[in-house]
């Protein structure tokens, strides 16, 4: 029998910082549905999940509570909206609130999605990031990624030559 | 095959993919963490990305380069080099009239985001909106998209451009364009610079049953730029003849036959305008096809004079569909005149071809034939017009064009050819086909034209294989 919608499950991050969480809200994480699916027997330890902090894993479960009961997309459905996500950027109202976040956290949000398997999630991310790029000119970009320049200035501009016909927007 | 200089192009070093390894970007400002992302993680976001920030995206640093030339579309370039490929764009961003064809679903095609080895593209086929007053900045972003993109085709031979007008350009009182676009005029040097050898113009589709007219006005400023060195001509023109006299071609002339028409003005023969026109750059094309009048008439004339003398390999001219009527010789004349003096800059043609006009200048076409006595192999007259009686200013022209091997025409025309030596009289028809009047036929124009291999009278095809012709053959004058 299916365990009831209601059951709780305890979760820990590399932090210490330990949640408590709805079982079917964790559950938008493929990685954490799988672990639950291959446990059998009720634990109580908390899942350990070592490669994401406290503050990122309440942004995400912030992000998962709220997208909670949404179809998880099936691999077939995965396929097409691929084709159809592509190079669209765009990013509903809330998950661009819930987004707008400083770099460091947005990257982190990215990883632990990745990580945990938050298809969805990492969509917003990689969306948002791809927003930010977009426009930009190299030099704007490294800004604000923080990247140093390590072309020299005869690499720079032969790159600059050959990709001209395309920069014109 | 040599690799062009392009990264696209460049075999890009293979990167690992892994969750492990992250980009190798220094610190540029040491108190705040750089991005910590795996390439996999780039991917994805390369992936949402259109080329034209793919490409900034690789000019950030040495690692992100790596990565985005690892990537599709770059990667996925190098599949099938050695295969040529056409490909066919539709670059529309008007609403179409109904074609009766399938209308071309792609309205809005970014044509830099083609997931294909552009080093075998061969031959390119686009369609593009016509500069009209509609999305102006929009159409010329797609022209100078396309010229950037056409530069970099390293095997490229063959262009075909359609300009077609929207229905937004059609209205009552006829299409209007805002003229001549700069960006056209790049995209068609281009085209004749990356040494294409085969070029076509057309107005593109329009449905049988619509019918065009009105005014049709052109801002020649942009063609002039096509060559710096015409812009001395336009001060020229400027100064010496009445401003907008030779430029304003604004006209209440209808588009016959569904091709756009414009008047000729005799004061623009451009013959006026080939001083300084030496040191032009060279193109390849080796065939020319005027399969419209938009490219005998000012300002577009302008171009196609410019094209010839600037090509040395032209030895192909095709001239179709040419409106203009009896009452237009003058125009012919014109078109004949500058025709010749552009050619015989190179004086290389060996194939010419005049087809579907309604109307021919039989002495002056025979004239501008003989021009080319020294080089000409490959003659077709295919307009199925009762050739003239010779004014009588003009003295006969008797073609001899010894190298002649193909000949192809009609059998009116055929007539004029052998004015003289093949009988009239045989029927009471004169002129008429017949078996008689055919063998005569054959047998002069052998005489005539001593290295001919192939002849074609309407359709009949003789190809030498009786070699006792020649020697039954008498040469007699009626």
């Amino acid at each position: 029998m299916a365990a009831p919608a209601t059951q709780q499950i305890k979760i820990r991050c590399n932090d210490e910082k330990e949640f408590t969480v709805d079982r079917d809200v964790l559950e938008r994480s493929v990685l954490i549905k799988n672990m639950l699916e291959d446990v059998t027997e009720q634990q109580d330890a908390p899942i350990p999940l070592p490669n994401v902090s406290g503050p990122v894993m309440a942004k995400v479960l912030e992000y998962c509570t709220h997208h909670r009961g949404e179809p998880l997309p099936s691999a077939d459905t995965e396929q097409s909206q691929d084709e159809t996500r592509k190079r669209t950027t765009d990013i509903s109202e809330w998950d661009q609130k819930f987004i707008t976040v400083d770099q460091e956290m947005l990257f982190e949000i990215i990883l632990a999605a990745n990580y945990l398997d938050i298809k969805s999630l990492l969509d917003v991310g990689c969306k948002t990031v791809a927003n930010m790029i977009k426009g930009k000119t190299p030099e704007e970009i490294r800004k604000l990624f923080n990247i140093v320049n390590d072309f020299t200035p005869e690499e720079e501009a032969q790159i600059k030559k050959e990709n001209e016909w395309a920069e014109d927007r | 095959m040599q690799i062009p200089r392009f990264p696209s192009l460049r075999k890009p070093q293979p990167v690992p993919i892994s969750l492990t390894v992250t980009p190798d970007c220094q610190l540029h400002d040491p108190e705040k963490r750089s991005i910590d992302v795996p390439n996999e993680l780039w991917f994805k976001i390369f992936d949402l990305l259109d080329i034209v920030d793919l490409n900034l995206l690789g000019r950030v640093s040495r690692q992100l380069n790596s990565l985005v030339t690892s990537t599709p579309p770059y990667s996925t370039r190098f599949e099938n080099i050695s295969e040529s490929i056409d490909i066919t764009l539709y670059c529309l961003k008007g609403l179409r009239p109904y074609y009766g064809t399938p209308i071309p679903t792609v309205d809005d095609i970014d044509i830099l985001s083609l997931m294909l080895n552009i080093g075998s593209v061969n031959h390119l086929t686009c369609t593009l909106d016509c500069p009209t007053t509609t999305a102006i900045s929009t159409i010329s972003l797609d022209y100078r998209r396309l010229t950037r993109f056409i530069q970099r085709l390293p095997n490229l031979r063959r262009i075909t451009l359609k300009l077609e007008p929207s229905n937004g350009d059609i209205r009552p009182s006829g299409i209007t364009w805002v003229g001549w676009e700069d960006s056209l005029s790049s995209l068609l040097n281009a085209c004749i610079e990356r040494g294409c050898t085969s070029f076509e113009l057309s107005e593109g589709n329009y449905p049988q049953n619509l019918y065009l007219w009105g005014s049709t006005s052109f801002n020649p400023i942009g063609l002039l730029r096509l060559v710096p060195s015409m812009r001395k001509r336009l001060v020229y023109w400027h100064g010496a003849t009445r401003w907008g006299v030779g430029w304003d071609v604004t006209m209440d002339t209808p588009l016959r036959n569904h091709k756009l028409f414009l008047p000729y003005r005799p004061s623009l023969m451009l013959n006026d305008v080939s001083d300084g026109h030496r040191q032009f750059i060279q193109s390849s094309l080796t065939t020319l096809d005027i399969g419209t009048p938009l490219l005998v008439h000012p300002p577009f004339s302008n171009w196609t004079y410019h094209v010839i003398v600037t090509t040395p390999s032209l030895t192909t001219l095709a001239i179709r569909n040419i409106p203009f009527g009896e009452k237009r010789d003058l125009f012919w004349r014109a078109l004949l005149s500058w025709l010749l003096e552009a050619l015989k800059f190179h004086n290389v043609l060996k194939s010419l071809t005049i087809e579907n006009c309604p109307y021919l200048p039989t002495e002056r076409i025979l004239l501008f034939a003989q021009q080319f006595k020294d080089t000409l192999t490959d003659l077709k007259l295919l307009c199925n017009v009762t050739p003239l009686p010779k004014p009588a200013h003009l003295r006969e022209v008797e073609l001899d064009l010894p190298n002649l091997e193909s000949l192809s025409t009609s059998w009116p025309m055929a007539m004029r050819l052998a004015d003289g030596y093949v009988s009239l009289a045989q029927t009471n028809s004169p002129g008429a086909r017949t078996s008689a009047r055919e063998r005569e036929m054959l047998e002069y124009l052998k005489y005539k034209f001593p290295a001919l291999e192939s002849l074609t009278i309407d359709d009949q095809v003789y190809h030498e294989t009786d070699g006792k012709r020649l020697s039954i053959f008498r040469l007699k004058k009626y």
